[in-house]
């Protein structure tokens, strides 16, 4: 038998760089070792009926997460499961499509960390947190270019969504593992492919030591101990040698997954323009380490990193570095 | 809520299934049944199954795996995502939320395929009936209700049969009660005969007292780990209700459920009655009431041939094993047994 997939999550509110980040998890991993999940799928009313009945996707109601928790169990269990289909375009369902379980299994979403029930099952939870006004651009950017919106349609949604932002999506944030913020530069005009990334990783996992890389220099990487959690700054101005040093650092201590050495992380898309970011890239790279290592813990005979059952060994499997 | 009840209604296409379990919903309540039927883990439409040449008889043009999977959940007391396929036009709808009731009535063609399967079943149902009264209830259905000409009928049975014969009939081993309705000397739809088998892998209710005896038009005969149960379509009306009566004194616990409802079907648009067709859902109506009454006392379920098949694991390969082992046990043991009988 296989040995059971990987679960990861990718949280955060709407137009959060959800896809972007996983788009290049999947590419490196391949699509084949990969089962995608969008848990906006597991809405329980269409388009129409939200409008009809007063409520936003954020909603938890406005969602069968009970399903979702069920669907990623199984999979988790390394069984198939019948999943749901949303389709953006027109906001209808569509038959559902069965899907199986592979090496990895990617869940993204409003609502992953939602249910406890839901929070067991993931060996890895991210969250993804730029800035309010940050997000906002990107989802006008995109529900005008790929959903067919107005400005004045998707800022109006961003003001209606608000509440259930607030009370629903943002304190999830609590149960990632790895926080990311992208954010702008101070006082810079935005530049996509510039974004500084501050992730926040939280001591639940095993992550790898950066100490060495750090320097005190504006473009340099920085790390901040605090309790339970350490704080790593990585500029957008990074120097890209500099990076490729750290991106070598930490493919060193996944040399049993050099097969997946590519240097196609850090891509994402403008419209239809293929670009780069440093701080991207290594923010995926951080995913992708605990991705594999907990892979690698579960080929040795452990249950992952977070053991589902509270009796399941707590130590880490050997080959998997400490803190 | 103690977990739902699982009953198994199968048989091949146009044997009855939808008659059968008709009659046990109207007497349960639309709103105690969940109602579950296998079509909908079709994994090709129409078309596709056209283009691939397969039937939905095939266990490849199903979701096996998922139908397992699904009714697991069901009998666990969580609700499932439902797949939904559109018989009118032979394609895939979205997805339904059922909540489980307090029975779940599971029919289809392939319901008896795996062992995982057999094990989420309290009662398992299997309709024989003889080929050409089904083939004649398919060309009725299907051409007054599915679209069809009966040419296209009759070659589709003909296109069927090898998957019938490899993978529908064969089920019927796995059935506690075998039914098959035949046609009795007047050719009456209303009066067919209706021949029982009952397994020993549920503790059936006695029926000697009312059978037997010159002229009676109920016939039991025992065989090893069998009765075999003939109830004449023509039975005295009296005979039949004394038989219902003593059915339902048996179910004392249950006499909300009483009704003369049982016994209707539909021919074309006319609501028709048959006595025998009554007798059997009652006999239905009872394993499925006194498995609701054996679990709500805490019991695991009346089935002889299986420990405990609730669990959340199930184990496949434990199951088959303990059925083999309980083929041959004759009497049903007091644990299993519920109500007085």
């Amino acid at each position: 038998m296989n040995p059971r997939p990987v679960i990861l999550g990718v949280v955060g509110d709407s137009a959060a760089g959800k896809t972007t980040i996983t788009r290049g998890l999947v590419r490196v991993l391949g699509e084949e070792n990969v089962a995608h999940i969008c848990t906006d799928d597991y809405h329980r009313y269409d388009r129409k009926q939200r409008a009809e009945l007063g409520i936003t996707p954020l909603n938890p109601a406005c969602n069968h997460l009970d399903m979702i928790a069920q669907h990623v169990a199984h999979l988790r269990a390394g069984e198939a499961i019948l999943k749901p289909v949303y389709r953006h375009q027109d906001g209808t369902f569509g038959p559902a499509i069965y899907v199986r379980p592979e090496r990895f299994t990617l869940i993204e979403g409003l609502l992953g960390y939602h249910l406890p029930e839901m929070r067991e099952v993931y060996d890895v939870r991210v969250y993804l947190n730029p800035p309010e006004e940050l997000r906002r651009r990107w989802k006008v950017q995109r529900d005008c270019s790929r959903r067919g919106y107005t400005t004045d349609q998707v800022l109006a949604e961003l003001d209606r969504r608000e509440p259930d932002s607030e009370e629903f999506i943002r304190p999830q944030r609590r149960h990632a593992d790895i926080l990311v913020s992208f954010t702008p530069p101070e006082g810079a005009e935005p530049d996509p492919t510039h974004l500084d990334a501050e992730l926040i990783l939280r001591d639940g996992l095993p992550h790898p030591d950066l100490t060495a890389f750090v320097q005190s220099l504006d473009d340099g990487l920085q790390l901040q101990e605090r309790a339970g959690e350490s704080v790593l700054l990585i500029p957008g101005r990074i120097d890209p040698d500099h990076a490729a040093e750290i991106e070598e650092a930490i493919w060193a201590r996944m040399h049993f997954a050099t097969h997946l050495r590519a240097r196609r992380l850090g891509e994402f898309t403008i419209g239809t323009e293929l670009q780069r970011s440093e701080s991207l890239a290594l923010v995926q790279l951080m995913i992708l380490y605990q991705l594999v290592t907990a892979k690698a813990a579960i080929a040795l005979g452990s249950n992952g990193f977070r053991a589902m059952e509270p009796v399941a060994q707590a130590a880490p499997a050997a080959g998997a570095p400490g803190r | 809520m103690p977990r739902p009840i699982i009953l198994g209604v199968v048989g091949d296409s146009a044997a009855g299934k939808t008659t059968m379990t008709r009659g046990l919903v109207r007497i349960l309540g639309e709103e105690q049944v969940t109602a579950v039927s296998t079509d909908d883990y079709h994994r090709y439409d129409r078309r596709q199954r056209a283009e691939h040449g397969i039937t939905p008889l095939h266990p490849d043009c199903n979701y096996v795996d998922i139908m397992s999977q699904h009714l697991g959940h069901l009998r666990r007391g969580e609700p499932i995502l439902k797949p939904v396929y559109v018989h009118s036009d032979g394609t895939f709808g979205a997805p339904v939320y059922v909540d489980p009731k307090p029975f779940t009535i599971v029919e289809g063609l392939l319901g008896y395929h795996s062992e995982a399967l057999l094990d989420v079943y309290d009662v398992r149902v299997y309709l024989a009936p003889p080929e050409d009264l089904r083939r004649r209830w398919k060309v009725k259905r299907d051409t007054s209700r599915r679209g069809y000409t009966t040419d296209q009928v009759l070659k589709e049975l003909d296109r069927r049969e090898p998957d019938s014969a490899q993978f529908i009939r064969p089920q019927e081993r796995y059935a506690d009660v075998v039914v098959s309705f035949r046609e009795g000397s007047g050719g009456d739809p209303q009066a067919l005969d209706a021949e029982l088998l009952l397994r020993d892998t549920l503790p059936h209710p006695d029926l000697s007292a009312v059978s037997g005896g010159e002229g009676r038009g109920v016939a039991v005969t025992e065989r090893e780990s069998e009765l075999l149960v003939a109830i004449a379509g023509d039975i005295e009306h009296e005979q039949a209700a004394e038989i219902e009566e003593a059915i339902w004194e048996k179910l004392h616990f249950a006499s909300h459920l009483r009704s003369d409802r049982l016994g209707q079907f539909i021919v074309g648009t006319d609501l028709q009655r048959s006595a025998s067709l009554a007798l059997v859902q009652l006999l239905i109506l009872y394993h499925l009431v006194t498995a609701k009454a054996a679990i709500a006392l805490g019991g695991a379920g009346p089935r002889t041939d299986a420990e405990d098949a609730a669990g959340a694991s199930m184990d496949a390969a434990g199951a088959a094993g303990d059925r083999t082992a309980a083929q041959g046990v004759a009497e049903p043991t007091a644990a299993t047994a519920p109500a007085p009988v």
